[in-house]
């Protein structure tokens, strides 16, 4: 129930049960389903109930609701699966248990919850995939092999990873954000963005209703890239991790005019993933101190990526923290109220309100 | 934590020892914001020690010499924030190959005396090989540093009888004189310190460093080459003890390696 995290047997285990077992060519069924329906797995389509949420794990105790775990940490990564980004997805499904492990070991205390999704171009018949966010090795194993990369890109100067930032700026219920912190967003890409927000694509990828609901009246002013950007980083530490071998000679100069330099870091290869983005959080966090890096990074620790990484906003999440009302919730504490978004303090005198039944606690 | 040995607005700098007793400098924020430029500075040091062991593998890798660029910057141990102190940052800085018991505030010792000639050489020598170090740093397109430092005396501490130079703070608090063009800069401080003689060998030197602080020089390897030419016709490198006298005094001092 509300307990259970991502492990290594548990990973092991889903791929079996899923008969995901190759390390190559994860999606193609997914893939195959997508192109002969003209749909997307549910459980990847961002039109199916297209807010995704994170939220902190609580179970009813004496009457109270009890956190299982601690504060959840929303940590969102959507790759490029464009041209020779193609198979990343294969490559996201074998980093995994490596991936949760090295997040979690930054994140003591914490419940990370990985949403891994993919985008293309809009010319594709599909531009994102995003899940929820999961924290069971089983549901990500799943929404993963669901996933429909189109592996085009179009070749027109750039993809549309835009609506992937769009999404966790304007359709994401996060923990972190209603107490005060920031989540994370990372976007892996070897190409620019497009500059620009269309409504009608964002009605393709998110629902013909979406300006009806979750985005009711932001169609009167679609924000631009920009200033998308700048609401995502008011909910997240945001980053765009570019591939070296990027496709167009002006591709960091886009990303770094858009995210900010510190916000861009270059990287050889996807393998990196788990050791940068972990380092990225433990410096953010402060959970690993910078003259660490070049451990944490081991045999990727090389002195162009360690000066990287140093320049990112070391500690900006303690900051955050340090602003909080309230210590960070953890493991342990109770919560009066099940919408509560802060456990009950030392010296609060709630109000007793009987807990709901194990049957409506499960969510995520 | 041992006893305070400086301060500026936004940290306080004390002198400490490790568990295994190594001596240490900490510089200890003032406060939970203040942190900010010591988390910068912390970022700051880290890029130049990765970068100094790339260029010190690639120098052991092709034969040639190490160039020892480790001995001009302090070494940064640890940079975290002390969660009993409110969370203000402290970083923690060590000086290698040198005893920090011998190291002495640059700033305080212009302030205290006067130096010779061929004791300004090496010093000078030394704030060239420093900047130099950053030009590397700059053309290596994957180590964007976030800034130049600035150049402000307050920012070394000297070792007298082994010749170095230390650059330890980063964090451009303390900054009172400072300046961009560093070639005509760091001679200008020279010049300021310096007592030179009648005797045409030191005149001559002395014409280089009014050159120095006029025109500067087109990189820091330009300096560094035109000085050592200069300092080898003149004088052969050779090791030249620090001498010094005090201000107002008469009689000079040295200072020799053990």
């Amino acid at each position: 129930m509300g307990y259970r995290t991502f492990s290594v047997d548990n990973y092991r285990k889903a791929r079996r049960d899923y008969g995901v077992t190759q390390s190559t060519d994860v999606t193609r069924q997914a893939e195959e389903r997508a192109r002969r329906t003209g749909h997307l797995s549910e459980i990847v389509d961002p039109a199916i109930g297209p807010i995704r949420f994170s939220k902190i794990r609580l179970n009813p105790h004496q009457k109270k609701w009890i956190a299982t775990l601690g504060c959840p940490m929303d940590i969102e990564v959507s790759c490029d699966t464009t041209g020779s980004m193609g198979g990343e997805v294969d490559t996201e499904m074998n980093v995994l248990p490596e991936l949760y492990d090295a997040v979690a070991k930054v994140l003591p205390g914490y419940d990370p919850q990985l949403c891994l999704g993919i985008f293309g171009d809009c010319g594709d018949d599909f531009v994102i995939c995003r899940p929820q966010f999961e924290m069971e090795a089983p549901k990500i194993v799943n929404y993963l092999k669901e996933m429909a990369p189109q592996r085009g890109g179009r070749g027109n100067h750039g993809e549309d990873p835009q609506y992937a930032m769009f999404a966790r700026a304007y359709l994401t219920d996060a923990y972190t954000n209603r107490i005060g912190l920031k989540g994370y967003h990372f976007i892996v890409t070897d190409e620019p963005y497009h500059n620009h927000l269309h409504e009608e694509e964002i009605r393709r990828i998110f629902g013909n209703e979406i300006f009806k609901n979750e985005l009711k009246g932001i169609h009167r002013k679609l924000p631009s890239v920009k200033a998308m950007v700048n609401e995502l980083k008011q909910k997240t530490h945001q980053f765009a991790l570019v591939m070296r071998d990027y496709r167009y000679g002006d591709t960091l100069d886009l990303w770094r005019d858009l995210c900010g330099e510190k916000s861009v870091i270059v990287i050889d290869s996807t393998r990196q993933l788990p050791a940068v983005i972990s380092a990225i959080i433990g410096l953010t966090e402060g959970t690993i101190e910078v003259v660490g890096l070049k451990e944490h990074l081991g045999k990727y620790g090389s002195s162009g990526l360690i000066a990287q990484l140093s320049n990112i906003d070391i500690g900006a999440q303690v900051k955050l923290r340090h602003a909080l009302p309230h210590p960070v919730p953890k493991a342990g504490d109770i919560f009066a109220k099940k919408s509560d978004t802060w456990p009950i303090q030392p010296g609060d005198s709630p109000e007793e309100e009987p807990a709901e039944t194990p049957d409506h606690i499960e969510y995520l | 934590m041992g006893s305070r040995i400086g301060e500026a607005p936004k940290f306080r700098i004390y002198l400490g020892t490790m568990d295994d007793k190594q001596p240490v400098i900490l510089k200890v924020a003032k406060t939970f914001e203040d942190g900010d430029i010591l988390a910068r500075e912390a970022g700051n040091f880290n890029i130049m020690r990765s970068f100094e062991e790339q260029v010190a593998k690639f120098e052991a890798d092709q034969g040639g010499s190490n160039s020892h660029y480790d001995w001009l910057f302090a070494n940064l141990l640890s940079s975290f924030m002390e969660s009993t102190q409110g969370d203000r940052r402290i970083n923690v800085f060590a000086t290698p190959d040198v005893d920090l018991g011998k190291l002495i505030p640059l700033t305080k010792l212009h302030a205290k005396a006067e130096i010779d000639a061929r004791t300004s050489i090496w010093i000078l020598g030394r704030f060239f090989k420093f900047y130099s170090f950053f030009e590397l740093l700059a053309a290596d397109g994957d180590n964007h540093i976030a800034r130049y430092p600035i150049f402000s005396p307050d920012d070394y501490l000297i070792g007298p009888e082994r010749h170095r130079l230390i650059y330890y703070n980063f964090s451009g608090d303390m900054a009172d004189v400072v300046a961009t063009d560093f070639v005509k800069a760091t001679s200008k401080f020279i010049l300021d310190w310096v007592v030179v003689g009648d005797d045409p060998a030191e005149q001559e030197y002395l014409e280089l460093l009014r050159d120095f602080s006029k025109y500067g020089r087109c990189s820091f390897e330009k300096a560094h080459g035109d000085l050592y030419r200069l300092v080898e016709r003149l004088w052969g490198i050779q090791y030249h003890p620090f001498t010094y006298r005090d201000r107002g005094a008469i009689i000079w001092k040295t200072i020799k390696e053990d």
